[in-house]
Formats: structure tokens, sequence, C-alpha cells
């Protein structure tokens, strides 16, 4: 059915040569029901080439490039417009975001004013004395100052423990020759006891 | 071969700076245009309105064109391609209520001359508006374009097989709703 449209679309647009045309007329002859079917075609195509004739009217032909070219240049109007306002809207926002940072700055300004209101001539003398010290001593300890702090806390770290782990349990502890073994030889308890302490002692 | 040398030349008037040049390839596609939208669309209003967008395109889009395929060929993907969104985006807003879809029928501003040729028109487009959107867009090109299968095929995407099938079933809506009318 597909092929027949095919043939009488060819046919009625003159796109078959002679030989093909007298083999479809052939056709035509011998089959009432194609011969049915392309008086149906030939119907409905000639009322498609007639719509098909009919051309729109002059004026809205002429129109139509006017119109184009009126909607181009509004376009580019637009599109310089749309520019601008882009540029504009950026300019304000950047105006209200300085704005914006300099209202929060003054409000913590106004916050540490007020807590410097709250405390005395000789607690903020001595709170910033303490800052001083905290920051000096960082600057100012010797690699052996720490050592000796490091062994202060092992010392009370060791005493801790002493007291805490049952005597013959750290004797085990003690006779172990390679740390990396220690595990084998600590409960859960133990290790959860040790963590305490280390955190007691602020070293953690 | 004569026209395709014409349209070349044109194009390369206008991308050499000739605006010229340009309307004279308005002027030459501008009813081929008119006509598949408006067949697609079913009204002037909305066939105009794609008219003008594929000459907006066509405009902007010409230096990218490089001549692999016809610019008819070229024309009508576009065409058809805006047709067939415009059809959704209008779908769409006839779905959430946006558009008062009778008040763009067969406005004040129909663009044929005579009575008669008008009505036959009509005709056709409230027939053609009765096909799915995929075989309407193959009939109008097999039968009012008169475009080959592979042409179309180049237009659509689709394949030629498809395309007949499309064709076939459009074809036989057709001759029912036309006997009926």
């Amino acid at each position: 059915m597909i092929d027949s449209e095919e043939k009488f679309f060819s046919y009625l647009k003159g796109g078959m040569n002679s030989e093909k045309k007298k083999e479809f007329e052939e056709e035509l002859l011998r089959s009432e029901n194609l011969n049915k079917d392309f008086a149906d075609y030939k119907k409905l195509h000639s009322m498609l080439d007639d719509v098909k004739n009919i051309r729109i009217n002059k004026n809205y032909s002429e129109s139509i490039i006017t119109e184009f070219r009126k909607r181009k240049e509004s376009r580019i109007i637009n599109k310089s417009f749309s520019k601008t306002r882009f540029a504009f809207t950026s300019i304000v926002l950047i105006l209200i975001g300085y704005f914006l940072i300099s209202f929060l700055n003054q409000e913590r300004s106004m916050e540490i004013n007020s807590l410097l209101t709250e405390f005395s001539e000789t607690e903020l003398e001595s709170l910033s004395r303490n800052t001083a010290y905290s920051v000096n001593v960082e600057n100012n300890i010797s690699d052996d100052d720490v050592s000796k702090i490091d062994s202060i806390y092992k010392e009370n770290l060791s005493a801790s423990l002493n007291e805490t782990i049952e005597e013959n349990r750290l004797d085990n502890i003690y006779s172990i020759n390679n740390v990396s073994d220690i595990d084998e030889y600590l409960s859960e308890n133990d290790v959860e006891l040790i963590y305490a302490q280390l955190i007691n002692k602020e070293i953690l | 071969m004569h026209e395709l040398n014409n349209d070349f030349e044109l194009t390369k008037s206008f991308l050499n700076g000739d605006e010229s040049a340009f309307n004279r390839l308005a002027v030459k596609y501008h009813e081929k245009i008119y006509w598949h939208a408006r067949r697609m669309t079913g009204n002037h209003l909305d066939a105009d309105e794609i008219v003008q967008e594929v000459l907006i395109v066509l405009y902007n889009k010409l230096k990218t064109f490089e001549f692999k395929s016809s610019l008819y060929t070229w024309i009508f993907t576009i065409t058809n391609t805006r047709s067939i969104n415009y059809l959704k985006k209008k779908n769409l807003r006839s779905f959430f209520s946006l558009d008062d879809i009778s008040n763009s029928k067969f406005e004040q501003n129909d663009m044929i001359d005579d009575l008669e040729s008008k009505q036959k028109v009509e005709k056709i487009e409230k027939v053609l508006q009765k096909l799915p959107v995929k075989q309407r867009e193959v009939f109008i090109m097999r039968n009012f374009d008169e475009l080959s299968y592979e042409e179309i095929s180049q237009i659509t995407g689709k394949n030629i097989g498809t395309l007949k099938a499309n064709h076939f079933h459009a074809l036989n809506k057709i001759k029912e709703l036309v006997k009926y009318d």
C-alpha cells in the first residue's frame, strides 16, 4: 500500500520514465482496487494542489521584511539596554554589600566597646598581661624546658597508672621488650583507663 | 544548480556586510516558511510569529552555515523545529490556561485575498490539525513542500521507513476526513 502511494505520487508529479509510466497504467487497467485507490488519491491531490497554489497577499508579504527589520532593531536596543541594566544592578549590589559590611563592622566594634565598659581598668590590665605572658612563653620556651615538662607529665602519669592497675599486671607490662607487643598484655579496660588518665593529664 | 549558486552568492554577500542580500533571501523564502508554519500551526498569527523567529535565527546563524546541504533544506529544518517547539509551548500554555486558544484562530488579519481560497485553506487546515504532529509534518513536507523522503529524513532526523509509515497513516486519515467533511 505504501508502495502504491509512492507510485501514485511519482506518476502525478511526472517522476516516472515512459517505460515505468506504461507499466503503471497497465497495472491500473488490471486491478480494480488499485484503480479506485488511484482515483481517490488523484482527487485528494488536486485538492491539495489547489490550496498549494494560493498566494499570501502582497502587502503582508512586503510587511514581513519591514517587521523583521523592526524586531531586529528592537532586539539590539533591548540587548544594549539589558547590558546597561546588568551593569547598573551590579553597581547597586556592590554598594549594598559595601554598606552592609560596614554596618556589621560598626555593630561589632560597638559590642567590643560595650565589653570594655563591663571590665574595670585593673581587670583589663591583668587580662592583657596574661595574654602577653602566654604569647611570651610560647615564643621563648627552649627544647630543654619542653622535655622537662614532658618528664613531669610522665612521672605523674606512671604514678597514677601504678595506683589504678594491679601490680602483677604492671609487672607484665614492664617486662615487655617490644613496645608494639603491648596490645597482647592489656585488656580493653586497661586501654580505656590509660586513655582516661591521659585525658585527665590534659596531654591529649 | 543556478539556485544553489544564487543562495551561495547571496549568503556570501550578506556575510560580507551586504544587508540587502539578506532581504533578497528573506523575500525568496518567506512564503515557503509562512505556509509550512501555517499548515503546522493551523493559523495565521502563529505562522507570522514563526516566520519572524526563523528570519531572526537565519540572520544570526547564517555565518555558521557551511553549505554541506542546500540552504532550502536548512531553512526547512529551522522552520520545522520552530513550528514544533511553538506547538509544544502553545499546548503547555493552554494546559495551564495561559492562552485563550479561541483568540488566535483565524484572526482578523488573515492574509489570503479571496474568500474561496480562504475557505479552501481553512478546510485543509482543519483536517491537518486533526493529525498527530509526527504525521502532520511529513504529510506537509511531502505533499505541499514536495520534498523527497531523503530530504524529509535530513530535516527531521527520522529514518525513511518511519517517515513512509507516518505518511501512509496520515494519507489514509486525511482521505477519510475529507470524505466526511
